[in-house]
């Protein structure tokens, strides 16, 4: 297992609340700024949207290119990041 | 001893021939195995003492097992069946007079002559009457029967083949063309002397070069690209120099250069400039076909940007190199900085052309990558018909060929470039709930779909229906095909038959035979070298295989390929598509049901409203090799996984063989067939309609 970023150790270690979309791993400030001109400004929104494509990679991975132009490395970590805290939290 | 004795052999020769004669005469199958394979006795000299060769005396041997083990053996180590004893008798002659059905079939599959008579006269079907064989006469008499309409002159073409139409779709409409809006361009083009099998491509490629702008800006791309730009691109229009045409040498590479030539047709250059929103043409000459880098040069697009302001002189354009010893094809356009007249960079998709692969250089500016997507995405297909008319037979079809276009790779890097632009088209849309059904079909979990989601899952439908085809299984493949246990064990490795030396040397055995048939020998059917075998693919499996063959693991290929095949056959080039007249007629007579497996199959395929693909291999050879093929491919797929009523006959060396060689080398032969599909493209045939 590759090592993870501090922003995604930060992001796991503890409930999002209202935490904004820039916390997420992966998403910095303009891919924030796409997803929040998309309606997802806070974290928890893009949570939906994971659960709502029932925590499937490939899916989840597509929508975010999709919506925000991710690349692949910032989309994989958003997904690793988000799939971890629910493995937590969820 | 005098020469005469010996007949012009050398005395060792003779003395080995009289061993194995020794060995015949003590049913001694390990000593004739010997005498045969190890010390090279020659079974054809005749004896002084008896009057007759060894291959003779085996035919009369009293154990009939030991006699068709023996004759085999000698077969494979050039016993001649057409050798006469002192009386002029053959072994078919002993054969017949003694009644030995199989040691006779086995003869005249190795081209033993029917009609040779001995000294008395007599044809080995005298033989077989006077000693009251009924089978034997029987078969000889059919033997006789079946050959009579067969002479050596080759038979003129009954057939004639001509470009009809031409198909465009682009998954939502599709368009047709009737050749003549194309006439005017067939003048021109005659003018250049070309080879007559590549004009047809050729017409296409020009035609839809010409007409495919207006058909893709109508159809879709008007809120892709920008207004200004809209009409601001340039044709490149490749003409190919007559004398380097000569220079494609072998069917393949002319196949080759005329896919590269295919796609080099679909580039584009855009180039907006200020005061003219005209379509501007411009012509270069290309003259490397094989490989060859074209490179606009910075001087001449200097000098491109600065007419460019009032209007495009194109001629600066032409310009010509040739790269002979580089194996990829691409040209780079050079971006020019610090020009007053902003040339925005040029795009060139220029997928290379060898069979392995297809590489592409892209240079690609972000407004300028829908109308690629669009064009290169493999959304708009082309197809090109051609009427095939028999006017003896009363026999018209239709032949739809699928050019490969080989710009899949081209999609693929650029969904990693931009994926808003992807290669999802308008079109296709579902709603909600039939979007979940759809997608529950595959297998796949759908989740809520929402506004949000729907987009992605409307994309993974679309790669899904894509990648695997939606299977309309036809009942042959309901029940698991399992072939023979050579092809078996291929499925997972296909790429091992190609290395494979055993089958090399099995095919070249069997090509080195048939390639020199020897006049005296009477193969079925003569020697004339104008046979082919075909198999008959059902397009509801293969999908258009050669285009996505690609995308797909070679097993997968392999496997949809082998399934496919519904039947094995063998043509003949005068009449290629006789196969299909039956079913024809059948078709015409307004029948759609039929007794026979293969007609029922074909007309079914008809009934889905597609064309029965055929695919024709190993083209011009003698008419018992094509058997031999047929037979090979039949035993290696099992009868019974295949319309075919019953299995082929081997001729030659190869119906000596065991039934495992028979079957390697069937998968060898039907391995490469599919390389032969997957570069030819799919061809469907069906009956034009009569209204």
């Amino acid at each position: 297992m590759s090592s993870t970023s501090q922003k995604h150790r930060n992001f796991v270690a503890e409930p999002m609340d209202e935490k904004p979309v820039t916390d997420l791993a992966g998403i910095g400030e303009v891919l924030g700024k796409r997803l929040i001109s998309s309606g997802f400004d806070k974290a928890y929104v893009v949570l939906g949207q994971f659960l709502l494509l029932k925590k499937n990679r490939e899916l989840f991975q597509e929508w975010l290119k999709d919506t925000c132009q991710a690349n692949s490395k910032q989309s994989a970590d958003c997904y690793q990041c988000l799939h971890d805290w629910c493995e937590e939290f969820l | 001893m005098n020469l005469n004795v010996y007949q012009g052999h050398s005395c060792k020769e003779y003395s080995l021939t009289a061993s194995l004669y020794d060995c015949i005469e003590d049913n001694n199958y390990r000593g004739v195995k010997h005498m045969l394979i190890e010390k090279g006795a020659d079974p054809n000299i005749i004896l002084q003492d008896t009057g007759i060769a060894p291959f003779h005396l085996i035919i009369g041997n009293e154990s009939e097992d030991f006699t068709l083990k023996t004759t085999k053996l000698i077969l494979q180590c050039g016993g001649n069946p057409n050798v006469k004893s002192e009386d002029g008798l053959t072994p078919l002659h002993i054969a017949s007079a003694w009644g030995r059905l199989k040691i006779v079939e086995l003869l005249i599959h190795f081209g033993a002559n029917y009609e040779i008579r001995d000294n008395n006269y007599q044809t080995p079907l005298n033989y077989a009457v006077e000693h009251q064989h009924a089978d034997v006469a029987k078969f000889l008499y059919d033997e006789g029967k079946t050959n009579i309409n067969f002479d050596n002159a080759d038979e003129p073409k009954a057939y004639c083949l001509n470009l009809e139409k031409i198909l465009i779709s682009n998954g939502t409409s599709e368009a047709e063309y009737e050749v003549n809006q194309m006439e005017k361009f067939a003048s021109s083009m005659s003018k250049l002397d070309l080879l007559p099998q590549t004009t047809p491509h050729e017409y296409v490629s020009n035609w839809f070069n010409t007409n495919s702008k207006t058909l893709l800006c109508g159809n879709q791309l008007d809120d892709s690209i920008k207004p200004n730009q809209s009409s601001t691109f340039n044709r490149f229009e490749c003409s190919k120099s007559p004398q380097l045409k000569q220079n494609s040498n072998g069917g393949v590479i002319e196949l080759i250069s005329l896919q590269y030539e295919c796609s080099s047709k679909f580039r584009n250059v855009n180039c907006p400039s200020e005061n003219n929103s005209t379509k501007n043409f411009c012509k270069f000459k290309e003259s490397s076909r094989e490989s060859g880098i074209l490179t606009l040069s910075n001087t001449s697009l200097n000098a491109y940007s600065i007419s460019a302001e009032k209007f495009c002189d194109l001629n600066l354009f032409n310009r010509t190199r040739e790269h002979k010893d580089t194996s990829s094809d691409y040209f780079t356009c050079n971006e020019i900085s610090g020009s007053t007249n902003i040339l925005e960079k040029n795009v060139f998709d220029i997928p290379e052309f060898s069979i392995s692969g297809a590489n592409c250089v892209n240079n690609v500016d972000p407004g300028r990558m829908s109308f690629n997507l669009n064009e290169d995405g493999g959304n708009v297909s082309i197809a090109e018909v051609y009427k095939y008319t028999d006017e003896k037979e009363d026999i018209v079809l239709l032949e739809k060929r699928f050019p490969i276009n080989q710009k899949i790779e081209v999609e693929n890097e650029l969904l990693s470039q931009s994926s808003k632009l992807s290669s999802l088209p308008a079109s296709f849309d579902y709603d909600a709930n039939t979007l979940r059904h759809e997608l529950t079909q595959y297998g796949f979990p759908v989740g809520p779909i929402t506004k949000t989601t729907k987009r992605v899952y409307l994309r993974k439908l679309y790669k899904l229906q894509k990648q695997v085809a939606p299977k309309i299984l036809p009942s042959i493949s309901d029940q698991l095909r399992v072939y023979s246990s050579e092809l078996e064990g291929t499925l997972l490795t296909p790429n091992c038959i190609k290395d494979s030396p055993e089958c090399k040397t099995l095919e070249e055995t069997l090509s080195k035979e048939f390639s020199n048939p020897d006049p005296s020998r009477k193969w079925r059917e003569g020697v004339n070298k104008s046979s082919f075998s075909y198999l008959l693919l059902d397009p509801r499996l293969t999908n258009n295989l050669p285009n996505r063959a690609e995308q797909m693991p070679p097993t997968e290929v392999w496997k949809t390929f082998l399934e496919s095949i519904f039947y094995v056959g063998k043509g003949k080039r005068a009449r290629p598509y006789s196969h299909l007249y039956d079913a024809v007629k059948l078709w015409n007579a307004g029948m759609i049901n039929d007794s026979n497996k293969k007609l029922q199959h074909i007309l079914d395929i008809w009934k889905a409203d597609l064309g029965v693909i055929c695919l024709h291999v190993f083209q011009n050879v003698i008419p018992v090799e094509a058997y031999t093929r047929e037979a090979a491919m039949i035993a290696a797929l099992k009868l019974e996984n295949l319309r075919n009523n019953k299995l082929g006959q081997f001729y030659g060396t190869p119906l000596t063989w065991s039934a495992q060689q028979q079957n390697k080398l069937g998968v060898a032969l039907l391995y490469k067939a599919m390389m032969i599909f997957l570069n030819e493209g799919e061809r469907q045939l069906k009956p034009s309609d009569i209204n």
